[in-house]
């Protein structure tokens, strides 16, 4: 009856026109390099590129190795910034400023001036020490900085670090089993997520590992798009894919963050 | 058992001194409450006694032995804490049981140890429960499990019931006062709530400026408040200037008021203390001509049992005067009283600065 004087929501045409260009922009050329990565022109469409990646004898070697390096990476990388991120959170804060300004150094120096830096530093150190794929790592460790500074940050942010700790002290633990016991496991979300991402930051890490003549997997992938046109395109698409299969991951993990972190804070649900 | 001393103990957080020089001692099973407003070093004081504050000097003594540089986890000392403390990856049993973990206790002993605990703080069968799983007042009966788990030497408590509701409040914190007795464990009892630290404690210390200005019985406190400071923080206190007449007199203008012993000099500037139930009121025509101090009734509350009376003196000092209803009928603004007081309920001290 009172229908007529309702005020009806009008369809957001303007965000709907928006989110079509967005949506263009970003599938479009998803879909140009899939359709060239299938397209032999006379020969038709087929899926011959990706299959023969796939069943590619010299994939194994490089991607092992590149998963080696990711492991160590993100062992290196943890044993360093956690205890870091912990103790800036409860004995520095103001500490904060700085190493956040460290910690995002690898967005603003170009590989290759951390390649000709490295170079420089380590000039006159022993073959076995920097001929070896693993000297990668240190340098992976300062690229991964960001994305594991920031993670676990947001994740000591989410819960109260000081008296959980303080909690854990009074009972006896020392500093090591604070960190075990206690904030590893309530970080775990977070640390996840920053293992993912520094997986996926190393696995597919070009610049640095082609400078310093590392036969890594980005490069074994490089090197064969480079055969024929198609490959490269195929190649392309499944860098790609793998990237957002780890973003997507993450996004998952950081939603049970946001939801655990809200329990953790409030402890609402029992009252 | 243990008994707790603080030896001089001064921490500043670089202008501001948190704890100047403060000495205090808790005897073996004893309960007391610092009390004190925000900022007067009550929490600093217990977190120095936890070991997680390092002092500029002074020492932390239990039982004669020397803990100033002993670190938080080697002190034996179980705390609660104001914030929900509970581990949020534990559920309760394993939070209750987690100190023993930490002390290798296997995990039969464990699990005895964390269901008889449960049980002591009312929440049996809730064990596996995690902390987002229980309300405020059941994390933090949990938390008190998991510092008596440890069977630890002082008990530390520090606005453990702040965060809850009225209610719970006031039933927790008999809940804590009888499981202190039942265990004996000697504590410290951090709180800004007067009421809680009168109703529960062996011995109150009221802070201020990180001294402890008064440490007394709950009632000595209330009747005998040492200080200005310590009379205006616990209860509602009157104050009349006095001048000194002798140890056992005070002169409020031209009217002699009897008045505890004090120490202070004859003729010395002084504050009368005096509490608004103990205050005599009469009414002017009646009364004797000596020994009370003439006022007017400003105005009078009914307050179901008692009746407050607002009476202004003739020197134009409000005094706040609670007697039973029944008696105060006659007693409506405008009406001329005596005031008076007895020895026992006046206390004389030094006047504030």
């Amino acid at each position: 009856m009172t229908s007529e004087f309702v005020d009806r929501p009008r369809p957001p045409i303007g965000k709907i026109v928006w989110i079509i260009i967005g949506a263009l922009f970003f599938f479009g050329p998803l879909v140009a390099t899939f359709v060239s990565s299938i397209n032999y022109n006379k020969l038709g469409y087929r899926f011959t590129a990706y299959s023969s990646i796939l069943h590619s004898q010299d994939i194994g070697a490089p991607l092992w190795l590149s998963f080696q390096i990711a492991v160590y990476t993100v062992i290196a990388s943890f044993s360093l910034m956690l205890p870091t991120v912990f103790w800036m959170h409860l004995k520095v804060p103001s500490a904060r400023p700085l190493i956040e300004i460290v910690s995002i150094l690898p967005y603003v120096i170009p590989p290759i001036i951390l390649v000709v830096g490295v170079a420089q530093l380590t000039r006159g150190w022993p073959e076995w020490m920097v001929g070896r794929p693993f000297f990668l790592v240190p340098i992976y460790v300062v690229i991964c900085l960001p994305f594991l500074f920031r993670s676990l940050d947001a994740g000591m942010r989410a819960i109260d670090l000081a008296t959980l700790t303080e909690a854990a002290r009074g009972l006896g633990a020392t500093w090591g089993q604070v960190l075990r016991n206690v904030v590893v496991p309530n970080l775990r979300a977070a640390v996840l997520g920053s293992v993912f991402l520094c997986l996926a930051v190393v696995m597919g890490e070009f610049t640095i590992a082609s400078l310093l003549l590392f036969n890594t997997f980005p490069i074994y992938l490089a090197g064969a798009g480079r055969v024929e046109a198609q490959g490269a395109a195929a190649l392309s698409l499944l860098a790609f894919a793998v990237s957002w299969f780890f973003l997507l991951v993450l996004n998952a993990i950081s939603k049970r963050v946001g939801r655990s972190a809200a329990v953790d804070i409030t402890g609402a649900a029992g009252r | 058992m243990a008994m707790l001393s603080l030896i001089d103990v001064v921490k500043t957080y670089g202008e501001v001194r948190a704890l100047d020089h403060l000495d205090l001692t808790i005897k073996s099973g004893e309960l007391v409450s610092l009390l004190g407003p925000s900022g007067c070093g009550k929490t600093t004081a217990l977190r120095s006694v936890a070991g997680f504050e390092r002092l500029d000097s002074g020492r932390v003594l239990l039982d004669e032995r020397d803990l100033t540089r002993v670190a938080a986890n080697h002190r034996d000392m179980g705390m609660v804490f104001q914030a929900y403390s509970l581990f949020p990856n534990m559920t309760a049993a394993e939070n209750i049981a987690f100190g023993l973990k930490l002390r290798k206790r296997n995990a039969a002993e464990r699990t005895k140890r964390a269901s008889e605990l449960l049980a002591l703080v009312g929440l049996d069968g809730r064990g596996d429960r995690y902390p987002h799983q229980l309300s405020g007042g059941q994390q933090q009966r949990v938390a008190l499990a998991r510092a008596l788990a440890i069977e630890p030497r002082i008990l530390l408590l520090d606005e453990p019931l702040s965060a809850l509701d009225a209610q719970v409040r006031v039933q927790l914190r008999e809940e804590i006062r009888r499981l202190q007795l039942d265990v004996g464990i000697t504590t410290l009892f951090v709180t800004h709530d007067q009421e809680e630290a009168l109703s529960v404690s062996d011995r109150v210390g009221v802070m201020n400026g990180g001294r402890l200005e008064q440490l007394a019985t709950p009632s000595e406190l209330y009747r005998r408040p040492t200080t200005e400071f310590v009379a205006s923080f616990v209860g509602t206190i009157n104050r009349l200037p006095v001048v000194v007449r002798n140890a056992t007199t005070a002169a409020y203008g031209d009217v002699m008021l009897p008045c505890a012993s004090s120490n202070l000099p004859n003729g010395a500037n002084a504050t009368m203390l005096v509490r608004p139930e103990v205050v005599g009121v009469e009414l002017a025509p009646g009364a004797p001509e000596s020994g009370g101090i003439p006022a007017t009734v400003r105005s009078h509350s009914f307050l179901g049992p008692v009746a407050r009376i607002d009476a202004v003196t003739a020197q134009g000092h409000l005094v706040l005067c609670d007697l039973p209803s029944r008696d105060a009928d006659e007693l409506r603004p405008g009406v001329s009283v005596h005031l008076r007081v007895t020895a026992n309920d006046a206390t004389v001290v030094a006047a504030a600065s």
